[in-house]
Parts: structure tokens; C-alpha cells; sequence
């Protein structure tokens, strides 16, 4: 039994530390902004990318990773491994899922296997650095993906935004229309749930809506993993982790950081939280 | 002040289906003419729960929707009204009034006339069933009313007293009741009124005692309520007149000439219409006191045709179907429905833009069961919760849990702040109780400010108040007085802990404009600088403010 490689998208907001630690293959996707095009965080990275989105007058675009990009990523890790299994995107949120598995299938099916994680972010990250872990443990291919598939039904997302405008423009809204047109000043709370964006409830102000956060997740039961997601809103998210905190006092409060492709989708001023749910 | 007309053919001991038709008729006639006066026994010098208005509809509309044969026995009307009320049924008083018409037919169920024993016992069985549908009956009330009035007519049926005998015994005890109830309640002593909801049903006795004393009040209405209300209301958004009742009758054998009649009619309001001659004559006006034309009426002639409208509650309907609907339908995004009571156009507006389903109604107005029921059965949810934003609204909401086949639940909300507080806590990924208990919770985290213009002198909670003063409420209490909505509204802010706070947000309705409402919000953010201080149009009636504390 040989070894196995993993990859994923750049829309897993995965530790570096981790990326490197496992090799994993990263396959950026794309933004066109004024006529330019970036790969997502490897020419354009976050800290300057909400900078520019604050100040523009344009809105981003965001594209799949190209066919090519994902052979490229699947033939460097077979280079160093018998078999590859790659987790992306919910397919229901990108077509960044059925571009890796067309890769797949151009480059070797029997040895590569794509999964639909079903998530996003910080929760992504998770299922790489699972695979990775397990692959290091020598797991057969097979059995990670069973592994995956397994924890995907655990991860729970839950985010607020500052505006609900910038799902809408990116055709990303789906059901959680139903939260926009509020004429009072409101905070949306909304999920990631079947791989789509979901309504979940409207609050006053956001740390009405941080506080909420908390009751939601507490509501869910017991906990493996949880992450503070920061997009573009750093006050916002050190109050999410220090409340968090507080009411799990035994768990490791993860961070991390929302990357631009996402950003485009969520606005400046996004709080995600990330739950594994206990096995 | 009555109309005494020849009498009428009536047999003293019993009373068929007809008779009783004709004396419920009389009796929901001049509890009309009386229901501007019943409207101003409110215990708050605020323009608030109008008693007369909902009993007196939700008797009229009863008897407008019973379908019966012209020979129909006695337990068949009683039965028939007593289905009717409990969907026309309006705020408290005409819950309460429905729970009495309920009693008295069950011990009317087999009887074919209505004989003094018979009648003695459904009075009885009336205030039995007032009583057993109030969780805390509280003496002082129309239940305490009921009582006497039964123990009264059952006296008179053991002495073998007659129909109208028996009905002159127990219109005495009710008035006898009525006149005790500020000795038996202490708000009402302190406000210096009567009970309403008692009052109003001593006159319900009393229109009965009228018809079986052979005088009437002729009494078909004109046309069906809503016709041609859409016309009315457009008509009078473009005078921009004060709103009030539009008042339309026939009078017949008139004492005085059309012009004397027309003359007195525009002392009373606007829009006079006074055509006919001293046989009938047809009289139209715009008044905020229908009750006083209807005196005046009865006092010249013989009334017949009488049509009361409330204009504001059309034309706030009126303005409100015209509003878009920002946000409302957008996809299903649960499987739970909601339905808010509002008034106003902006607060309508608010609630729809939260994925609401809107009934009008509110402070002056309070909608029907019917209506509230109708909004629930075409709602195309199966699973619905309601917010009555009212503390006047909340028993009607819970009578539509018992007719509707959906699965319903009030949250009972008493504010629209606190409907609002409730409605934003809807979690769309949530089950139904435990949307509820959320929703509930919610609106107990929500304060309520409210400031509006007192109607009247009256000592309460402590605060001397005279009539035009502008009253500060937190919480429906009283707590400030001053000369202006602002001065009142900000002396009322400091009651509550304003530290505590993380967002107000001030609707401003009618009597205060956009301009004095942020006024009122840059002084509160210059006091409380970590305070988020919104101001949205809530284009309420009566209330120049109605503000939320979160």
C-alpha cells in the first residue's frame, strides 16, 4: 500500500503552517477585478485584498480554478504519492467541485478521488488537514474518503454579516433572501447548511449577533472543533473568541482568517464560526 | 331620549326565534348609538381599547352573518349568533361578550320560545361561561355585571314576573353593578369611570329591556360593511380631514326640517349630507362622536338604516394595500408562518419587511377573530404563530387557535416593539416551539416607550394629568407628563436604565415629524455616546412616538 497525496481548494482557510507540514496541494481560484485577474491568495493576498474591496467602486468577480490548474495540482502530488484524494468546495456554492473531479478524471480516476465537502472556509480546512493526518497514519484511500464523508455531516457554519448585499450580487443569497429588504438596521445570521447559504435569524447589533452565535452553537450539543472566522471585521471576531471562550472553557478556540475569493461573497465585516460537532 | 312607537303586538310570557332576532337587533343598534360613550370609559387617559366600538361590532356582525329561516325557534338564533360572535368577536370586550352569548345559548339549546324561567336561566348560564373563560376573573368587571343581572332575573322568574318585567329587574341590578364597579375596582375609582366592558353590556339589557317594552329603533343597516370603501377613503385622503366615524342613517317621522337637522349635524363633524323631508329623511356625516348624531337622531324620530365606520381604520387599511411590500414572500424560507396585528402605515411596512403577514388593527382598532382567522386559513402555512402587539388584541388572537385547522400559537406580544423584538428572534431553521419560546423571550428583553396625547383630566400612577397634555408611558405605565412629544419622550427615556442599553429605535407617528424625531435621536446619542439611536417612520395613529429599547 503506497502513500497518499492530498489537495484542495484555496477556499479552504487553512492554516499555512498546516499546508506546508503536509505538502498539500492548494489550487487557487480566481478573482477578475478591473479587468485584471488574480489567483486567490497567491497574488493577491488578504490583508491587501480587503483594503482594496473597502475603497472600490468595482466588485470582484470570482472563477473556478481552471481544468489545467487541477491536473497541474493532482500530477504534482502523484509525483510524490500513489493516490491522491482531493476535498472541495459544497458544489452547490461553486463549480470549483466538478472542475477537480473532470481533472480526475483526465489525469487517473483510479487513483484520485474527489470529494464534495459540502463546506467552506475554516471547515474545509478541517476535512484537509483530516486527510492529510490520516494519510500520514498510512489510511487507505478508501477509507478517508469514508472518514470524510463521515465528518462532512458534522460541520456545522454559521456567519453574520455586516450586509447581505454583496451575497446578493454574487448570486450566492439562495433562501436567505427571505432576511434582506428589512427596513430597520439589522445583523444577519446565516449558515451554511446542504452546501448552501441559508436565513437563520436577524439581530439588532452585532455584538446582540455575537452573543447569539454562541447560543446557536451551545444549542447544537457537544463539540469537537470551533473556529472564529475573521473577515475583514477584527474587533468583532476578538469579541466572538473571547465569549466563545467563556462558555467553552476546555476547548481550543481556533482562528482564522476569511480569504478574498470568499470575501468577494460575504463584504467587509464578516464573522464565521466553524463547529465540528462531536462524533 | 329613546323613541317610543306604537307598541306592538307582544305576547308577555314568551318570545319566539324572531323576537329574540329583533330584541339582539335593538339591543346591537343601541349599543351603537352608545358606543362612542363606552369608548370613553378607559381607565388610561389614552386613546386606547375602545370598548363600545368592538362589542358593538362584534354584535352587529354576528347578527349580520346568521343565516336563518324567518320562523327559526329560539335555540337556533341563539345558537346562530353565538357561532357568529365567536369570529366576530374584538378585543376583550367582545370576547367576553362572546363567551356570554355562548352560555346563553347552550341553556337556550332546547328550547323553542323563550319564556321568563328560560330567559332567567340563559342569563345565567351566560355569566357562568364569561366566568369560566377568564383565567383570573376579577370582580369590578362585566363579569360581575353578568352576575347581578342574572341573580336579578332569576328572582324575577321565581316571582313569576313577565318578560319585560323580568328585563326592567335586571337592567336595575346591571345598572345598580355598573354604577358599583369603581368601588369594587381601584383603577377605575382612581381614573373616575365606570367598568366599560359592564357598561357596555348594561346596554345590551337595556336595548333588550327597549324592545320588549315595544319601542324601537328601526333596524336593518345600510348595505354591507366595506362597500364602497375604497371610494370613501380616497375622497377623504385628499381633504386630509380629521378621521373619526362616517355616520350615515335614515331617520322617518322627523320632528324638525332637513335644514335644522343638517345644521345640527355640522356642529357635530364635516362631510353634512341632510336630504329628505319630515316623513324620511336620509342624513350623512364625518364626526368623531357618531354616538351624539345617533341621540340626536333617536330624540327627532324614528332611526332606521344605521351605518357607523371607523374611516381611520379604512384608511389605514387603504394605505397600507397600496404600500409595497418590501421583503414579504420572498421563498419559502421556513415552514413557519407569522402574522402580526399592526396600525400604521410605516409599522405595517416594518413588519412586512420582516417576512410578516400584516392584519391591520391596533390601538383604536382592534381586528376581529374573523379577520385574524381569515389571514391564518389563506396564509398557505399550516404552522403559523401571531403576534397581537396589543394586550387588547391577545384574546382574540388565541380564540383563532381554537377555529382555524392550522397549528397556531400566540406569542403574546402587547407592543409593537415587542413584536417586533419577537419577530426578529424567528429562527428559520427552528421548530415551532422552539421558535415560540424564543419569540416569547424575546419580547420580554424589549422595552416599550410610548407617548401620545392624554384625552382627558385623570390622576394616575400618581401623576396629576390634564386633558392635551402629552403622557409619557414605559412599559404602559405613566411615568412623565410634559407640553411636548419630545420633552416627553426624552423625560421618559431617562426612566429607563439608557446604560443599559445597545439600540433605541424611535418610530415617529402621527404628531411628530421626521425632523423632531431626530432631533430627539442626536441629543439621546450626544447623552449616550455608545448608544445606536435609529429612527424609522412608523406612521401610527395617536401615538406621535412609540419607541423600542433594546
Amino acid at each position: 500500500m503506497g502513500s497518499i497525496g492530498i489537495a484542495t481548494d484555496s477556499t479552504a482557510d487553512l492554516q499555512p503552517a498546516l499546508q506546508e507540514r503536509y505538502s498539500l496541494g492548494m489550487v487557487p481560484l480566481i478573482i477578475n477585478w478591473d479587468g485584471k485577474t488574480f489567483r486567490d491568495k497567491l497574488d493577491l493576498s488578504t490583508a491587501d485584498f480587503y483594503a482594496r474591496l473597502r475603497t472600490s467602486k468595482t466588485l470582484p468577480k470570482t472563477g473556478t480554478p481552471s481544468l489545467s490548474a487541477f491536473e497541474a495540482a493532482f500530477r504534482e502530488q502523484l509525483a510524490h504519492h500513489d493516490e491522491v484524494v482531493s476535498v472541495n468546495l459544497a458544489s452547490r456554492l461553486s463549480g470549483t467541485y466538478e472542475v477537480a473531479r473532470r481533472a480526475a478524471e483526465s489525469v487517473d480516476p483510479q487513483r484520485i478521488s474527489v470529494i464534495d465537502s459540502g463546506s467552506v472556509s475554516i471547515c474545509l480546512g478541517w476535512l484537509a488537514e483530516m486527510a492529510a493526518g490520516l494519510a500520514q497514519q498510512g489510511v487507505t484511500r478508501q477509507a478517508i474518503v469514508e472518514k470524510l464523508e463521515e465528518a462532512r455531516g458534522r460541520l456545522r457554519i454559521f456567519f453574520v454579516v455586516d450586509t447581505l448585499e454583496f451575497l446578493q450580487r454574487g448570486g450566492r443569497l439562495g433562501r436567505a433572501a427571505a432576511l434582506a429588504g428589512t427596513l430597520l438596521s439589522v445583523k444577519p445570521i446565516l449558515s451554511i447548511r446542504d452546501g448552501e447559504v441559508a436565513p437563520v435569524e436577524r439581530v439588532r447589533t452585532m455584538n446582540g449577533a455575537l452573543r447569539r452565535l454562541v447560543e446557536l452553537v451551545f444549542a447544537l450539543g457537544p463539540i469537537e472543533r470551533l473556529g472564529v472566522v475573521d473577515g475583514d471585521a477584527a474587533t468583532s471576531t476578538a469579541e466572538a473568541e473571547r465569549l466563545f471562550r467563556s462558555r467553552y472553557p476546555d476547548l481550543t478556540i481556533e482562528r482564522g482568517v476569511l480569504g478574498p475569493v470568499l470575501g468577494v461573497h460575504g463584504g467587509p465585516g464578516v464573522v464565521g464560526i466553524g463547529v465540528l460537532l462531536a462524533a | 331620549m329613546t323613541t317610543p312607537t306604537a307598541s306592538r303586538d307582544l305576547d308577555r310570557t314568551r318570545a319566539t326565534g324572531a323576537d329574540l332576532r329583533a330584541a339582539l337587533q335593538l339591543a346591537a343598534t343601541w349599543l351603537s348609538a352608545n358606543a362612542e360613550r363606552i369608548n370613553a370609559l378607559n381607565v388610561f387617559p389614552v386613546p386606547d381599547g375602545d370598548t363600545g366600538t368592538n362589542m358593538s361590532m362584534t354584535l352587529h356582525e354576528a347578527l349580520d352573518r346568521v343565516r336563518l329561516a324567518a320562523d327559526a325557534p329560539v335555540n337556533q338564533v341563539a345558537e346562530g349568533v353565538a357561532r357568529q360572535a365567536l369570529e366576530t368577536a374584538r378585543g376583550n370586550s367582545g370576547v367576553i361578550l362572546s363567551q356570554l352569548l355562548s352560555g346563553f345559548s347552550t341553556a337556550l339549546a332546547e328550547a323553542a320560545e323563550l319564556t321568563p324561567v328560560a330567559l332567567a336561566s340563559a342569563l345565567t348560564s351566560a355569566s357562568e361561561a364569561a366566568y369560566r373563560g377568564v383565567s383570573h376573573p376579577i370582580e369590578g368587571t362585566i363579569l360581575t355585571v353578568a352576575r347581578e343581572a342574572a341573580t336579578a332575573a332569576t328572582a324575577a322568574a321565581q316571582s313569576g314576573s313577565d318578560l319585560p318585567d323580568l328585563l326592567r329587574h335586571t337592567l336595575r341590578a346591571a345598572s345598580a353593578a355598573v354604577a358599583a364597579t369603581p368601588s369594587q375596582l381601584d383603577v377605575l375609582r382612581k381614573a373616575g369611570v365606570v367598568d366599560s366592558g359592564g357598561e357596555g353590556y348594561r346596554v345590551i339589557l337595556e336595548g333588550a329591556w327597549m324592545w320588549s317594552t315595544g319601542r324601537t329603533l328601526e333596524l336593518d343597516r345600510i348595505g354591507e360593511p366595506g362597500r364602497d370603501r375604497r371610494a370613501l377613503v380616497q375622497a377623504n385622503s385628499a381633504e386630509e380631514s380629521t378621521f373619526g366615524f362616517c355616520t350615515e342613517f335614515l331617520l322617518r317621522d322627523v320632528d324638525l326640517p332637513v335644514d335644522d337637522v343638517r345644521k345640527q349635524m355640522e356642529a357635530l363633524g364635516e362631510s353634512v349630507l341632510a336630504v329628505g323631508n319630515a316623513e324620511v329623511m336620509r342624513v350623512h356625516v364625518h364626526t368623531l362622536r357618531p354616538g351624539q348624531a345617533l341621540e340626536f337622531a333617536v330624540d327627532h324620530g324614528t332611526l332606521a338604516k344605521v351605518k357607523v365606520e371607523n374611516m381611520q381604520h379604512q384608511h389605514e387599511a387603504f394605505v397600507a394595500d397600496q404600500a409595497g411590500t418590501p421583503g414579504a414572500d420572498t421563498q419559502a424560507a421556513s415552514s413557519i408562518g407569522v402574522i402580526a396585528i399592526a396600525a400604521g402605515a410605516g409599522l405595517v411596512k416594518v413588519f412586512k419587511s420582516l417576512n410578516a403577514r400584516v392584519v391591520q388593527g391596533g390601538q383604536t382598532m382592534n381586528p376581529s377573530v374573523q379577520e385574524i382567522l381569515a389571514a391564518v386559513n389563506s396564509s398557505g402555512y399550516q404552522e403559523l404563530i401571531i403576534l397581537p402587539n396589543n394586550s387588547n388584541v391577545i384574546l382574540t388572537a388565541r380564540q383563532v387557535v381554537e377555529l382555524t385547522p392550522h397549528r397556531v400559537a400566540v406569542v403574546p406580544t402587547e407592543t409593537a416593539p415587542q413584536g417586533i423584538g419577537a419577530l426578529l428572534a424567528f429562527n428559520f431553521q427552528a421548530d415551532m416551539q422552539t421558535n415560540v419560546e424564543a419569540m416569547e423571550q424575546a419580547s420580554h428583553g424589549v422595552h416599550t416607550v410610548e407617548v401620545t396625547r392624554s384625552i382627558r383630566d385623570a390622576e394616575v400612577d400618581g401623576l396629576q394629568v390634564k386633558s392635551g397634555d402629552m403622557l409619557g408611558l414605559y412599559d404602559g405605565r405613566i411615568v412623565a407628563t410634559s407640553g411636548s412629544p419630545n420633552e416627553a419622550l426624552v423625560a421618559t427615556l431617562e426612566h429607563g436604565s439608557v446604560e443599559a442599553l445597545e439600540i433605541v429605535t424611535i418610530y415617529f407617528g402621527a404628531g411628530a415629524s421626521e425632523a423632531d424625531a431626530h432631533a430627539v435621536a442626536t441629543r439621546l446619542r450626544e447623552a449616550h455616546p455608545g448608544l445606536e439611536v435609529e429612527v424609522v417612520e412608523g406612521g401610527q395613529p395617536h401615538y406621535p412616538y412609540v419607541v423600542s429599547l433594546e
